[in-house]
């Protein structure tokens, strides 16, 4: 019984190739061309899913993005698309579907009890119920959530690629239909830049359902010749299967190209979808119109959909919708979908128009076609279990308020709907516009741009062919001309077509009690009825963004394209006012939904996620089994662990063989800018806290930069090169923003001092070589310098060559010991590391890393900016007062220091904190308390910033912000942790090793 | 994704820039002398007005310039850039 | 001058191999020197030093590039400009460039290790560039002697039209260059 329903001829589908597939583990033959849903209709398959909170069966509503029932999950595993809408999702070998939200089957679905139920299950219903008491929320959400799912996410890593782009062009062209090819053509012709983006496989929108002529030959042969002039424009690009999903400030827009979903699985190059992210000088919007339905009872049953749907079923997939056909509308153009379900071949017992009269060319037409019209008349019920059976008539009265007389049952397995049409207009509502209602036709017309934008056709509101392959054209010269183009193309020709006026309806009048009857649907897919919406204004919700989240109404995967106009035809009804005072909901990004794959892209994992920023002497780390840290977006060597050490040991040997001997470290990733001009020091008098005036040429100096609030924001050491000429050291993490921060102050406010910055971050590649030793292996490694403690002290710089090239050493020391870093221009940074190394093997140098460098740090006491520091520590708070000028007027950050804010007595100070077990390390970001048995919330009085468990001292030590913690010492205080264990400790001063600095003064 | 012409290099990708906050908010001069509620409103009060916003921002990716720029905050529309030291257009024009 | 056994390119740890399908050639130019100079463009002092050293003045219009002589300035903003010469050149420039600004409010930084130069070329290397690069890439808007500081990814990079049409000069950070290639050479797979 193959597609039973397939038409003997017509149609754009390929009847030489027949394609497998299976719905719910069933096999099934469709034909290459179809849809998802277009084929299993030409298998007479018409109930698909059950719907979210009532378990009503659904069957396909629509043939485009509206749809609301008909979505699937599509393919098992690693590639599954919850949620697809199989009105849009082309058949491909193999294709392997399954209806959401039924259980255990569609056919058999426990969970349908809810709809017999209904009334007791209003909007609000899970809210009201669920959400008291509180505490057991998470108990029902597990059960609502089986109950209401939709499709699954996928559980497995995603194995496609997804690809970005950027583009630009003169002119975006959204949708492909008559009048965005006419724009595309306008336009293209004058020689401007054209993207033209369509969301379905082939261009040609409606009108590839359409029998309809353009310049006296068949639609589809026009669409067919236009596609191929734009084809053979190179400044053309036209995109099939993508969604213009995004319409964004700037003429911004994002389209989703969808690369490879309609092919088999076994056939998909690599990538799978494309994010386009365009900037458009001009934008034509031609996203067309979304036919609407009905809202009567019953209104859901499968075999119900829209009249337009029927012709593309009947037309562009030679499908047979229904057997035994009733068309019903309050508009014109519902007509021609009778014509079209006759011509393919379908009984079609009656079209029911709720107008009172209707004597168009196309009315005419389909009277004498044999058809029977019924005017003045609604659908007030339908019957049908999984399918429709039949349809109940009744007349409407003059002024359509009211139904009477004679129910009029009519049978059928098709229902064809349509309430009128609705422009597309959401890329024009997320420009910035506000839609204008336009009362005579029943719709919303897109708002006055705010951007550079044209809308046209459908999207405009402009229904019939002849107007929009006029708009289209118009809008593709106009948008040319705008971008400085010559445009003049004339439009395509087709018959006008003569038409009656539309009746608007809103909800129909019904016989039954109001909120007694069946449920009357207006989002399908979140099963929001009409009586939900009155409930919403009963209950007090006045506006239509409130009554959307009461009732969910448009909070689906379809995001209310089918149901929301009618919900706010309701809405308004309800609140006795008109559509136009009561507006619409916000349009916003996306369209339709977007593969979180197509945002992410190539950003993934651990290499292009983020850039990784690597040293120059990287590749020597990995091969010398370095494992690295991230700091900011360099990576750096943390520690270096050998046979089998755990990190302890590793720091432990890492940190007593550079006390005792010599040890090296890569510092090449310490912000570097280089100072000149005449105003060198003077602008150095303002951003470091300490004086620069006097400093010698060839000496360094330890300074902290502040931020206007006063609050530490970088340190670090910068030399003098020249009078003129400085060499400054920022934080690994710092060095941008301290750069832009300092060229702030010169472009801003300073542009007189003479003063140039350059960044040498990358320039130069730093080896700090650490430890009592380290003054004879740098004596080994660069000649032209004299190292002894007379020529070359602490602070100094000079410069010398290593083999023969040029270096800087400067002795800085962040550790306590005899230090040297050594710079050279990075190319050269391995042969320099290299050079080290093997004069250093003598004394047994050990390379260290980031955890090492921590520790030693920490013993001396010296804070880490960012570590011990977080924006709201000033200078006095770490107690190093010295380093703040007492004879500068003025310096940035300076006056905060006065501020009552910063002077408190209980501010937070540094203070050093020893643990009664020596060998307990507290965890750093620890909150401290003076008591952990106080009543809760127990006081807290600090926090730990830093925390190491020292080999040199033989015990733990740790740094702490503590309220006051300077005036404390002596005093026990106590960590506080997670699961109530505390870990007792004394307040100490923060220098736990050498405290007289004799190690580095040799 | 705004589109922001920098004086010196023209229309370009917002992702180029950074904003630095509300322009025009000189440094006072003697900071030593001003009041605690003077260098507070120096250092904390910005406008945050509905509609022109004079601002500054930054060519981080690309010339690492400064300049101003008139910006409405509810439309998002700049009207205006210009560079440091220069006049700002007057907050109506377009 | 430098003994070239002794240097190593920031993409020391980067495979180069030959483009696939109809992906782009990506190859480094390693080595070259570059120089960041600062200076006033309105400044008689400054505009005699970089004509007396290379022979031609800084350029003053906006993101452009110009020839001069063995060397090549790019304009990196009102006061600034980048100078890349020949490998092995950066020194003896930087000196003269210095003695020529004797007194001149100016700056010279060598910055070659700082630096590197990719050609990216073939049909799609714009294609490839814009994945993510947001300037418009089109020759009607970016011709050979235009060049412009923008970003590549989340990098920053200098980059201009090779003057033969075949593709672009980009000259990218080293610490950032090993990310970036990773990045091409992944964005490569969509043309292979």
């Amino acid at each position: 019984m193959s597609q039973r329903f397939r038409t003997a001829q017509g149609g754009r589908v390929d009847r030489e190739r027949e394609i497998q597939f299976t719905f719910n583990g069933k096999s099934y033959t469709g034909l290459a061309g179809d849809t998802l849903c277009s084929a299993l209709l030409a298998n007479g398959v018409h109930m698909i899913g059950r719907s979210w909170k009532y378990h009503r069966p659904r069957g396909v509503m629509s043939a485009g993005s509206e749809e609301p029932n008909a979505i699937f999950q599509v393919e098992k595993g690693n590639r599954t698309i919850p949620n697809a809408r199989g009105t849009q999702v082309e058949l491909y070998d193999q294709l392997d579907a399954s209806s959401v939200n039924c259980w255990p089957s569609l056919d058999l679905d426990l969970l349908s009890i809810n709809s017999k139920f209904s009334r007791l299950m209003p909007a609000g219903f899970y809210y009201k119920t669920f959400m008291w008491p509180q505490s057991m929320w998470m108990k029902y959400e597990h059960f609502i959530r089986k109950a209401s799912g939709l499709g699954e996410s996928p559980r497995e890593l995603d194995p496609d690629r997804y690809e970005h782009t950027h583009a630009h062009c003169d002119v975006l062209v959204g949708g492909g239909g008559v009048a965005g090819l006419s724009a595309a053509l306008a336009a293209g012709r004058a020689g401007a830049r054209v993207i033209i983006a369509d969301e379905q496989s082939e261009f040609g929108g409606l009108t590839l359902a359409s029998k309809a002529r353009i310049d006296d030959g068949e639609a589809s042969q026009w669409i067919e010749n236009a596609v191929a002039e734009l084809q053979q424009m190179p400044e053309v690009t036209l995109l099939p299967r993508s969604t213009v999903f995004g319409y964004h400030d700037y003429n911004f827009l994002t389209i989703n190209q969808r690369l490879s979903d309609h092919l088999p699985l076994a056939e998909r190059p690599a990538s799978r979808e494309k994010l386009w992210q365009v900037r458009a000088q001009q934008v034509v919007l031609a996203t067309g119109a979304a036919e609407r339905p009905l809202i009567f009872a019953n209104n859901d049953r499968p075999g119900i959909m829209l009249a337009s749907a029927a012709s593309i079923y009947s037309n562009r997939y030679a499908v047979q919708p229904g057997s035994r056909a009733v068309v019903f509308t309050n508009n014109d153009s519902a007509y021609q979908s009778a014509l079209d379900l006759k011509a393919a071949g379908v009984e079609v017992e009656a079209v029911v128009d709720a107008r009172a009269g209707s004597d168009s060319e196309l009315a005419n037409t389909v009277r004498s076609a044999g058809i029977q019209v019924i005017n003045g008349s609604v659908v007030i019920d339908t019957a049908g279990r999984k399918r429709l059976s039949s349809v109940q008539v009744m007349r409407l009265s003059a002024e359509g308020s009211s139904v009477s007389g004679e129910t009029r049952a009519l049978s059928c397995d098709l229902l064809a709907v349509s309430g009128g049409w609705s422009p597309v207009v959401h890329l024009n509502a997320q420009s910035g516009a506000k839609p204008v209602w336009d009362e005579a036709n029943a719709m919303f017309r897109p708002g006055e741009p705010t951007q550079a934008q044209f809308s046209a056709g459908g999207a405009n509101g402009t229904l019939d062919l002849a107007g929009c392959l006029q708009e289209g054209a118009a809008a593709g010269n106009q948008a040319a001309i705008a971008c400085g183009f010559e445009a003049s193309t004339q439009p395509a020709r087709a018959e006008p077509i003569d038409s009656q006026a539309i009746l608007p309806l809103w909800l129909l009048p019904s016989p039954y009690t109001p909120g007694r009857g069946p449920k009357a649907f207006v989002d399908m897919q979140n099963d929001v009825g009409a009586a939900d919406i009155a409930l919403a204004v009963r209950e007090g919700f006045k506006s239509v963004e409130h009554v959307k989240r009461y009732t969910a109404m448009g909070f689906g995967t379809d995001q209310g394209k089918l149901g929301n106009i009618n919900g706010m035809g309701i809405l308004a009804a309800s609140m006795g006012q008109s559509i136009a005072a009561t507006g619409t909901t916000t349009y916003r990004p996306n369209y339709t939904p977007v593969s979180f794959g197509a945002f992410a892209g190539q950003n993934l994992g651990d290499r292009l996620f983020d850039p990784v920023r690597k040293t120059a002497m990287h590749a020597w780390h990995e091969e010398n089994g370095a494992l690295f840290e991230d700091v900011g977006q360099w990576k750096r060597p943390w520690y270096y662990p050998k046979d089998g050490e755990d990190l302890q040991q590793a720091i432990d040997r890492e940190c007593l063989a550079v006390r005792d001997s010599v040890g090296i470290l890569d510092a090449s990733t310490l912000g570097k800018i280089e100072i000149r001009g005449k105003d060198s020091a003077r602008f150095l008098e303002m951003i470091y806290t300490n004086n620069w005036m006097k400093l010698e040429v060839g000496k360094g100096r330890y300074g902290f930069m502040l931020g206007e609030d006063g609050m530490v924001m970088d340190d670090g050491v910068t030399i003098r090169l020249a009078e003129d000429h400085f060499f400054m050291h920022t934080t690994t993490g710092g060095a941008a923003g301290v750069l832009a921060w300092m060229e702030r102050w010169l472009q801003t406010e300073w542009p007189e001092m003479e003063v140039f910055l350059t960044s040498v971050t990358d320039h130069w590649a730093t080896a700090a070589v650490v430890g009592p030793k380290s003054r004879a292996v740098v004596s080994a490694v660069c000649d032209g310098i004299d190292f002894s403690a007379q020529a070359f002290p602490f602070m100094a710089s000079k410069t010398g060559t290593i083999g023969d090239v040029e270096c800087r050493v400067n002795r800085i020391s962040f550790s306590g010991e005899l230090a040297y870093e050594v710079n050279i221009p990075a190319n050269h940074g391995r042969f320099m590391w290299e050079k080290l190394m093997q004069a250093g093997a003598a004394f047994n140098i050990t390379p260290y890393g980031t955890e090492t460098m921590h520790v030693l740090r920490a013993e001396k006491g010296y804070v880490i900016v960012g570590q011990d520091t977080d924006g709201s520590v000033t200078v006095d708070d770490l107690g190093l007062n010295w380093a703040l000028s007492k004879t500068k007027d003025d310096f940035i950050g300076k006056r905060s220091l006065s501020r009552p804010d910063t002077v408190r007595k209980d501010r937070k100070q540094l203070v050093g904190l020893l643990t009664e077990d020596p060998q307990t390390v507290i965890p750093e970001g620890a909150q401290l308390v003076d008591d952990p048995k106080a009543p809760t919330p127990v006081p807290m009085i600090g926090h730990v910033s830093s925390s190491y468990y020292s080999a040199c001292c033989g015990h733990s030590i740790a740094m702490a912000l503590v309220k006051g913690g300077r005036d404390r010492m002596g005093d026990t205080v106590y960590a506080s942790l997670a699961g109530g264990r505390v870990i007792e400790a004394t307040i100490t001063e923060s220098v736990f090793y050498d405290k007289e600095g004799a190690k580095a003064d040799v | 994704m705004f589109l922001i012409e920098c004086p010196w290099c023209g229309l370009r990708d917002e992702t180029e820039f950074s904003c630095a906050g509300e322009a025009h908010i000189a440094r006072p001069l003697e900071t030593e002398k001003l009041s605690d509620e003077e260098w507070a409103d120096y250092l904390f009060m910005r406008s945050n007005p509905k509609g022109a916003h004079r601002e500054q921002w930054l060519h981080a990716a690309g010339c690492r310039r400064y300049f101003n720029a008139l910006r409405d905050t509810v439309t998002y529309k700049i009207s205006a850039t210009y560079k440091i030291g220069e006049t700002p257009p007057s907050e109506g024009k377009k | 001058m430098s003994d070239l056994f002794q240097q190593e390119s920031p993409l020391v740890q980067i495979e180069f191999s030959e483009p696939k399908g109809a992906a782009p050639r990506i190859e480094e130019k390693p080595f070259n020197g570059y120089l960041n100079l600062r200076g006033r463009s309105d400044h008689t002092g400054f505009i005699a030093g970089v004509l007396k050293v290379l022979g031609v003045e800084a350029p003053t219009e906006a993101n452009t590039v110009i020839d001069a002589g063995d060397n090549r300035i790019y304009w990196f903003g009102p006061d600034e400009w980048l100078i890349v010469t020949k490998p092995g050149q950066q020194t003896r420039v930087r000196n003269d460039l210095l003695a020529a600004f004797a007194g001149v409010f100016s700056s010279v930084v060598d910055n070659s290790s700082g630096l590197t130069t990719i050609h990216v070329t073939g049909d799609n290397a714009a294609a490839l560039i814009a994945t993510d690069c947001p300037l418009d890439l089109h020759p009607r808007e970016f011709k050979p002697g235009q060049c412009a500081q923008t970003r590549l990814a989340k990098a920053g990079m200098t980059i201009s039209p090779l003057a033969d049409g075949s593709g672009f000069e980009l000259i990218i950070r080293r610490s950032f260059a090993d990310y970036l290639l990773l990045w091409l050479q992944d964005a490569a797979i969509a043309f292979e």
